[in-house]
Order: structure tokens, then C-alpha cells, then sequence
């Protein structure tokens, strides 16, 4: 199923003469006025110029209005899907205006729907194509579809302005944001022996070092309180220590794999189980430790690697979305 | 120069076209303008493009106000007034120049240009001829490539560029115009008010003679009006148009008689016998203003006019009830054998023998020694003969620069000065006459008139003003006398520049040497009755479109023959016919060349027995004509087209590229057989 923000909106990617909307602008009303009173001293004077005047200057306008259309109709237009993006950063879209005719078009202004910042305007040589990037903030994860564009021009005389509007059909994947700070991955007893001996972590035979210490954060295990600097603090804040796994442990030499478990976040708000497994995912990732991900009935085995790595931040993205905005 | 024009920045190279409409549209305007004006609208234009040349900061609001006030203050000096027509245009030139000191964003550039429509038309108040005319139409087209050049983003092409997509607009405007011009239909008069002030523009006979008053119409080479002559062309020396007549005088001033207080006898029935055959022509007189129509003397009938009747005095001047404000067109007949007013009671004669009382002594002494008295006066034909027997032999000058005369004017002229122009003399005739006790009078109108052999007619110009004067002889009626040709007889039996002498000043050589007025013999003179022919179609064509004539023109059409109107339809319909197929063929050709490069590929296989199945790609179908039959170098060919093809289409190429890579791929399309 197509999706459209605006039901009539076309998708079609062909600017038909049909769909090129027409109005003067503030200076062809200007001029409507001037024509006016033109012919008011045209006819007040009973100048045969005068007449001339206004009637050429009257075509002219109407030359205008024709050629503004054709600047914007008949352009192809394509949009070219975007890389995913994290939610809270920007997501980018690039549209093609392609033009297949012999004369360019000139000054096609482009705007979109809650763009964060509209591009200037575009020139078309003839056979030519031009990119346009709009970038738009991504706030929620799921699928972002491309906003709906207003294509201008009042090339090229400036007496009328051309319009007409445009969904492209392109969308990003909104990975959820990843949570800051997130705890350290939740490694599953048995491959981690030097969580048990906090006060020499940095032992050699230790698959994990000290990394450091840090806020606590809800869901960190309790056993990771770094009291020593609970006590400086004098008991009000609550520290707790960070591992990473140390420099002699070959990656991924480590037997087993992690499995990230959505059903065991079941403390935290929903959005949040998210934003930690996405954090999660991204450090194991860099970790270099096979990892699995285990979601509602959805059930990704452990691996490794870019591709492991997206199928794993897309089943985050779309979890528990409605069916159409799932549908690939 | 065009290197350094072409090396300017982009927005510079706008605005200095903009500025180079700007001086087009004011440039005719300086005619008409004060001198101060023309300066104080020029300096700011130059400033503007120094300004843009140099890249110098625009001077601030606190230096532009105190100058525009400056030039208002200026305007109201010169005028009198800052309201009106001519104050108007002359403050609208002032803010056209101060504008272009003032002109930052887009929105200034439209201001401008707007204003320099206005100005445009502002310039047919004073002339709509030929060159005008061109002159406009070649400012408008500075100034919309001017406003195209503004409306670029960031690519602008090259002027020529530009000037071709604008060559394309009007191809399109120009025929629309031109529909609109003949079709539209136009309102009958102003739309409010009277334009008095367009009438005050336009020069023309008045009601009253001056010394000087004539000669200063005879400088203007305007159109008055033109008869088109049924009958053969009367002679040059009988071509006296009647204008005003001119009765009472008050020592300086000839005045139309009745012009104060008293009305004109237009009832009473005018004695007038004619004989001869009579010539017929038909006037076309453009809008004056006035509600004089002109006639040869001396009419026999007159066409009426639709909705202004007219009324004849029994001067015979024909007057309209209303204003003459569109061209009109009227058909006369004349004879030039006639006895006007034979029987005058006496008392209808004292009107035309009175003279102010002191004035001109001299004049009137001399004259009533030259007639004496009692049984030794001469007859009143004898005493004529010796007054212009007088003119003849003294040495009086024809000239258009007459010495300024004293209190008694005429007493100076025949005395002292003895030069002078059509008016110097007939005025100073009628003076003699009436002191002779001989009823005369001061006719003005025009004489003559530049003869167009091809059509069989006449122009006559504000340079052929004439005055002459009317003596009444008993038992012959008024008689037509010119004490001018008495000095120059080839005033009237050729024309103004034959009677003036050769660079009598530098502004008669001037004229003769510019052509003009019309020119003596040769090349010139010819060159000349062309252009007259080319402004007076002009005039009929562009600047006559009087509601009447747009019906009869309406009319004419539909009266044409079903043949011939059958026939015009088919060459039309054809016409469009090509047209639109040439669009459509254009159109079909103008396809992404790569995208037919491709079909020509996909036809040439299908005829192999590959024809690309609807869903293919470019690499599913080549992965299929791989696994075809074929020798090794089509294979190749193939191969690379596809790929070629697939990078072109879905890759990211600049134009250089893809011109490229289409030439490559039309030669391998010749080895893919």
C-alpha cells in the first residue's frame, strides 16, 4: 500500500500541465494595477500609442503567464531514499528534479512541509537534473516519510507565480534514539568471571577491565556500585562502575554470545526498554561480541556485523508500530 | 567594452541594464522637460551606475530626501504647480531617477520598472510619429530584458540567451497585441472630465491674430489635416483653407468678430452665387480640441457630422457645436468661382471699416493720400492695385523672424521695419484698406498643402498657416486678396521654404537641412514624400482608431465575400495545423536522448529474437542477452551498453559526461547487430 500524507496529493512523479497551479503574484497585481491606468490615460487622452502600449505590455503578461507554467510543467520529478537515521538528529531526503525537455527551466523554488531549512532555488538545464537535500528532524522512530513539497516559480517575468505540490515518495527508517549513558551490556553469567571481584578488575586473566565510573543509572546491577566513590560523595549521589572488555580478550573470543532481551527491561517505560537495546546494540557491535535480540515473538539469533547490526536497530525501529507503517 | 560589460559581476550587469532603460525611458522626455529636469534626472542615473561600477555604498535615505524635496520645490518653480499633467510627468521623471539611487531587492527593480511604463506613455502626450514609436518599442524591450535578467536564481545565461527567450515571449505578445489593439473595442472620449490639457498641447489657429502668432505655427511641421481629392487637384495658388475670419482689431490684435459678447449671425442667410465646376474631396481632420473643420473657399456643401453639427457664420467659417476630440472624417464640395455677399446693406458694412481710434496715424494718412478725395479718388480696384503695387516695389522682406514692433504696429512695419510675415502683411492691408473706406477683413487658415500624386491628395501642415485678407467690392462681393504674394509670390504658388530666402537664419538652414519642411527638388524631397506617406498611413492605422473606425473596420469583414472568407479560414486552419504538428513532433523528439538511445537498443534486439520482457531492468535484460546467442564482440558491444546505459540513467553524470556517453553508445549500438 502507497502511503500518502495527503490523500490527493499524486504520487506520480510526472508534473503534468494540469497539475501546475497559476496565480499572479504581488507584482502582477502591481502590473494589473499599472495596465489600469494605462489605459485610463490611453483612453483620457485618446492616445492610439497609449493603447499600444497597454496591449503589448497586457501580452506580454500573458506570454509570462504561459511560460511560468511551462517553467515547472512537464518536469519529472524523483526522490531518492535516505540512509537511516537515529531519532533526534536529522534525516535527509534527496529529491531529483529532472528535466526532459530541450529548454531549461530556470529559479524553481522548493519548499517543504516542516523542512528545517529550505534550499534556494534550482535551475534545470536542458536534459539536466538537479538534487535537492531537505532535511528533516527526525523525532520519532518508525518509518519518516518524505514531507509534502511545494515546487514554485515566478521565472520569467515575475508577474505570476507557478505552484504545484508533490509527495514524493521516498522515506527514511527512524532508528529509536539510543539511550545516553546507557548501562553496560548485561552479559550473561558465565562469561564475565571478574564481575564477582570488583576491587581487582584489572587482573590479567579478567576478560573485563575497569573502565571507570559513572552515575548510576536504574538497572545497573547492584553489584556494580562503586562505593568507594559513593562514600566521597558523602552517600548523596550513587556511582557505579563501567567495564569494558579488556585489551589481552581476543574479540569475540569469548565463549556464547549475548542475547538482548527486551522482555528483562521490563522496569523501564516502553520507549525507553527501546532506546537501551538500540544503545546496547551499538556497543556490542563495537564490543565485537556476537549478539542476538529477542523481541516480543520476534527473535534475532546472535551475530555479527553491519547487517546484523541493521536488522537488529530496523526490528527496534518498527517494533510495536501499526501494520501500515511497518509494511516495507 | 564588451569584454569589461561580460567581466562585471552578475548584479552589477543587471542593474546597469536596468539604468540603460531608465535612460532610454527618460531620454525623449528631455525634450519636453525643463533643462534643469533633465539634468537633475540624469546626474542621479550616472551617479547610480558610477555607484554600481565601482561598488560604493548606495548614498542613505538622510542624502535622498532632502533631494527629492529639492526637485519637487524645482517642479513647482518651473510649473507653477506640482499638480497636472505636465508637472506630473515631470515629477515622476524625478522619482525615477532618485529611485534608481534607492533600488536594493527585487521588489525596487519592479517599481522601477512600472514607473518607467508610465513614463513611457507619458511621452505620446507630445508625440506618437513613427520614430516615437520605435523608440518605445525599443526601450520596452531593454526594459523586460532588464526585469527577465532580475527574475534568474542562481544560473543567469548569457544576454544573447536571455534576448532569445525574450524573442520567444513576444513572438507569442506581439500577435496577441496586435489582436487586442484592433479588437478590443475602446470607449468614446474620456472617461471623466475633459482632457483640456491634451488639447492645450496641440497648436492650431486661434481665435485671434498677433504679430508673430502665425509664424510661430509655421516652425511646426504637425499634421493639421488631409483631403483626398475625387476631382484632379485644384492649383496651388487656389488652395486657401478658410479658417477664421477676422474682424475686429484693436490696434495689435486682430479678434474674430462676435468672439466678444456678441453672437455670430449663423441664420441669416448668406448671399452666395457660385459657378465652375466644384472639386470634392474628402477632409479627415485628427482631433484638435477646437471646433473649426476647414473647406477649401468656398464650400458648397458639407458632409454632416455624426452627433457635432456644425453652423456656418456668414463669414463663412464653419464652426461644430462641440469640441473636435476624435478624428473625423467629412466629405465638401467647393467651388473656387464665386461672388459672396454681392449686395451689403451699408450697414453691414461698417462692422468691417472700423478702425481703433489714434492708432497708426502714419498708416492712415498715407492711406487717404493714396486714395485722395472727392473726384480724384481712385476707384476702390485702383487703390488696391497700389497698395500691393506699394508692397511690391518697396523693399518689404518676407521672413519668420520679424524685429519687434512698437505701440503702433503697423505704422512701424510699413515705415520702418518692412519685414514680416503672412500676418504683418494682411494685417496691415485690411488696416490701409478700411482707412481707404474699402469693408475688409483678415482671413487665417492654411494655404496650400504637400501634394501626394499617388493617392491624389493633400497634407497640410501647421507650417502652411496663412493669413490673407477679404476686401468688399461693390457688385463683386468679398474678393480674396494676398498682399504676401504682392512680397513673395511663391508663398502661394509653391510653398513656405520656396518663399523664405535661402538661410535667411541658421534655423531655416537648419530645417532645410534636416528636411523638415518640404524640401525644394530632389532626392530629398522625394525621400521626403515617402516618409509623409509612411506617417500619414501611420497616423490612419495606429493613432486614428476611433471607436467608429474599429466598427467599420469590423464591418468591412463581414462583408467580405463567403469565397474569400473560406479561403482565409482554410489557410488558417492549415497554418494552425503545421504549427501544431511541429509542436508535437518537437515534443515527441524531445525525449531524454539516452531514454531513445535505449529504445533503438530494445527494438534492435527484439528484432534478434530478445525483445525485453515489460518488467526488465537494464541488468536483468543484460544478464539474459548474455546468456544469448550471439558472436563474441556483439556480446561485448552489449554488454558495455547496458552498462554504459545503467550508469547513465541511475548514476549520478554531469551533463560533459552524458554527452559523452551517449556518443559511445550510439557506435556500440552499430556493433550490437
Amino acid at each position: 500500500m502507497r502511503w500518502r500524507t495527503i490523500p490527493w496529493l499524486p504520487a506520480r512523479p510526472w508534473l503534468g500541465a494540469q497539475r501546475v497551479h497559476i496565480r499572479p503574484s504581488r507584482a502582477g497585481l502591481a502590473f494589473a494595477a499599472l495596465l489600469l491606468a494605462l489605459w485610463i490615460a490611453a483612453v483620457n487622452y485618446r492616445l492610439g500609442l497609449g493603447y499600444a502600449l497597454t496591449y503589448f505590455a497586457a501580452a506580454c503578461a500573458i506570454a509570462d503567464m504561459l511560460f511560468t507554467s511551462r517553467n515547472l510543467a512537464g518536469l519529472a520529478l524523483a526522490a531518492t531514499p535516505g540512509k537511516p537515521v537515529f531519532a533526534g538528529s536529522h534525516a535527509l531526503f534527496t529529491l531529483r528534479l529532472i528535466n526532459r525537455s530541450s529548454r531549461p527551466r530556470h529559479a524553481i523554488g522548493l519548499a517543504a512541509s516542516g523542512a528545517s531549512a529550505a534550499p534556494g532555488l534550482a535551475d534545470i538545464a536542458a536534459h539536466g537534473e538537479t538534487a535537492i537535500s531537505i532535511g528533516m528532524p527526525a523525532r520519532q522512530r518508525g518509518w519518516l516519510n518524505a514531507p509534502a513539497v511545494r515546487l514554485s516559480g515566478s521565472f520569467p517575468l515575475g508577474l505570476f507565480v507557478a505552484w504545484c505540490h508533490w509527495q514524493p515518495d521516498a522515506r527514511v527508517l527512524v532508528y529509536p534514539q539510543p539511550e545516553q549513558d546507557a548501562p553496560p551490556l548485561p552479559w550473561p553469567a558465565g562469561t564475565i568471571q571478574q564481575e564477582r571481584q570488583p576491587d581487582w578488575p584489572d587482573s590479567p586473566d579478567g576478560t573485563l577491565e575497569l573502565a571507570g565510573v559513572r552515575a548510576y543509572q536504574s538497572g545497573d546491577p547492584l553489584q556494580r556500585l562503586a562505593w568507594r566513590q559513593i562514600a566521597r560523595h558523602d552517600g548523596e549521589h550513587l556511582f557505579s562502575k563501567q567495564f569494558q572488555p579488556g585489551a589481552d580478550a581476543p574479540a569475540g573470543a569469548s565463549h556464547g554470545s549475548l542475547m538482548l532481551e527486551h522482555a528483562t527491561l521490563h522496569a523501564l517505560a516502553p520507549e525507553a526498554r527501546l532506546s537501551r537495546l538500540t544503545a546496547w546494540v551499538l556497543q556490542a557491535e563495537r564490543t565485537g561480541l556476537p549478539y542476538g535480540l529477542r523481541l516480543g515473538a520476534l527473535t534475532l539469533t546472535p551475530a555479527l556485523g553491519a547487517s546484523q547490526r541493521d536488522a537488529c536497530l530496523r526490528a527496534l525501529a518498527l517494533h510495536d508500530l501499526p501494520q501500515d507503517r511497518t509494511a516495507p | 567594452m564588451k569584454a569589461w560589460l561580460s567581466g562585471l559581476p552578475r548584479e552589477k550587469a543587471d542593474i546597469v541594464l536596468l539604468l540603460l532603460a531608465a535612460a532610454m525611458v527618460l531620454a525623449p522626455h528631455a525634450l519636453h522637460l525643463p533643462p534643469w529636469l533633465s539634468v537633475a534626472t540624469a546626474a542621479p542615473l550616472l551617479w547610480r551606475a558610477v555607484i554600481t561600477v565601482r561598488g560604493r555604498r548606495q548614498p542613505s535615505l538622510a542624502v535622498l530626501a532632502p533631494l527629492a524635496l529639492l526637485g519637487i520645490a524645482g517642479v513647482y518653480a518651473s510649473y507653477g504647480t506640482v499638480l497636472g499633467r505636465d508637472p506630473g510627468v515631470a515629477l515622476l521623471a524625478l522619482l525615477l531617477a532618485l529611485k534608481s539611487l534607492e533600488m536594493h531587492g527585487r521588489r525596487d527593480i519592479f517599481v522601477l520598472v512600472f514607473l518607467s511604463f508610465f513614463l513611457l506613455l507619458a511621452n505620446f502626450f507630445h508625440t506618437q510619429g513613427i520614430l516615437g514609436a520605435a523608440w518605445m518599442l525599443a526601450t520596452v524591450l531593454v526594459l523586460l530584458a532588464a526585469l527577465l535578467s532580475a527574475q534568474y536564481g542562481a544560473v543567469q545565461p548569457r544576454l544573447a540567451q536571455r534576448l532569445g527567450l525574450l524573442g520567444r515571449m513576444l513572438a507569442l505578445a506581439l500577435p496577441l497585441a496586435a489582436v487586442m489593439f484592433l479588437a478590443v473595442p475602446r470607449p468614446d472620449g474620456p472617461l471623466w472630465g475633459a482632457p483640456h490639457e491634451g488639447a492645450q498641447a496641440r497648436t492650431g489657429l486661434s481665435d485671434s491674430m498677433q504679430p508673430g502668432a502665425i509664424a510661430s505655427l509655421a516652425l511646426s511641421s504637425e499634421p493639421v489635416f488631409t483631403a483626398r481629392f475625387s476631382t484632379p487637384l485644384p492649383p496651388q495658388d487656389q488652395l486657401y483653407w478658410r479658417g477664421v475670419v477676422l474682424g475686429d482689431y484693436d490696434g495689435a490684435t486682430w479678434t474674430r468678430r462676435g468672439a466678444k459678447g456678441r453672437a455670430p449671425a449663423s441664420d441669416s442667410r448668406i448671399d452666395i452665387a457660385l459657378e465652375g465646376p466644384p472639386s470634392h474631396y474628402a477632409v479627415t481632420l485628427p482631433a484638435s480640441g477646437q471646433r473649426r473643420i476647414f473647406a477649401l473657399d468656398v464650400p458648397r456643401s458639407i458632409e454632416r457630422l455624426p452627433g457635432n453639427p456644425y453652423v456656418v457664420s456668414s463669414a463663412l467659417e464653419v464652426l461644430t457645436i462641440q469640441p473636435i476630440t476624435s478624428t473625423v472624417h467629412y466629405r465638401v464640395s467647393s467651388q473656387a468661382r464665386y461672388r459672396l455677399q454681392a449686395k451689403l446693406p451699408l450697414a453691414q458694412q461698417q462692422p468691417w471699416l472700423a478702425l481703433p481710434a489714434g492708432s497708426n496715424p502714419r498708416s492712415i494718412a498715407w492711406a487717404r493720400a493714396l486714395r485722395g478725395s472727392g473726384a480724384h479718388a481712385l476707384a476702390p480696384a485702383d487703390a488696391i492695385a497700389a497698395v500691393l503695387e506699394h508692397f511690391r516695389h518697396a523693399p518689404f522682406r518676407y521672413t519668420l523672424q520679424p524685429p519687434l514692433l512698437g505701440k503702433h504696429g503697423v505704422d512701424d512695419f510699413l515705415f520702418t521695419t518692412q519685414a514680416g510675415f503672412c500676418e504683418h502683411y494682411a494685417g496691415s492691408f485690411v488696416v490701409l484698406m478700411r482707412a481707404m473706406g474699402i469693408p475688409a477683413r483678415v482671413v487665417t487658415g492654411y494655404q496650400g498643402g504637400l501634394r501626394n500624386a499617388s493617392d491624389n491628395s493633400l497634407s497640410v501642415r501647421q507650417s502652411d498657416a496663412h493669413a490673407w485678407s477679404e476686401v468688399w467690392l461693390a457688385g463683386r462681393g468679398w474678393v480674396r486678396i494676398d498682399p504676401t504674394s504682392a512680397v513673395a509670390p511663391l508663398r502661394t504658388e509653391r510653398n513656405l521654404d520656396a518663399a523664405l530666402p535661402a538661410a535667411a537664419s541658421p534655423l531655416t538652414a537648419w530645417r532645410a537641412l534636416a528636411g523638415l519642411d518640404g524640401g525644394a527638388t530632389g532626392a530629398l524631397a522625394a525621400w521626403r514624400q515617402q516618409w509623409q506617406q509612411a506617417e500619414q498611413a501611420w497616423s490612419s492605422w495606429v493613432l486614428d482608431t476611433t471607436p467608429q473606425r474599429q466598427r467599420a473596420m469590423l464591418d468591412r469583414l463581414k462583408n467580405l465575400p463567403a469565397t474569400t472568407l473560406a479561403l482565409a479560414c482554410a489557410v488558417l486552419a492549415l497554418l494552425s495545423a503545421v504549427v501544431g504538428a511541429l509542436a508535437w513532433w518537437r515534443q515527441t523528439r524531445q525525449g531524454d536522448p539516452l531514454d531513445a538511445l535505449y529504445l533503438q537498443f530494445c527494438r534492435q534486439q527484439a528484432r534478434r529474437g530478445y525483445s525485453r520482457a515489460p518488467h526488465e531492468g537494464p541488468h536483468g535484460y543484460a544478464a539474459r542477452l548474455a546468456a544469448g546467442k550471439a558472436t563474441p564482440k556483439a556480446h561485448a558491444a552489449i554488454a558495455q551498453f547496458l552498462a554504459i546505459y545503467a550508469t547513465m540513467k541511475y548514476g549520478n553524470a554531469n551533463p560533459d559526461e552524458q554527452s559523452r556517453a551517449r556518443r559511445s553508445l550510439r557506435h556500440l549500438l552499430t556493433q550490437c547487430r
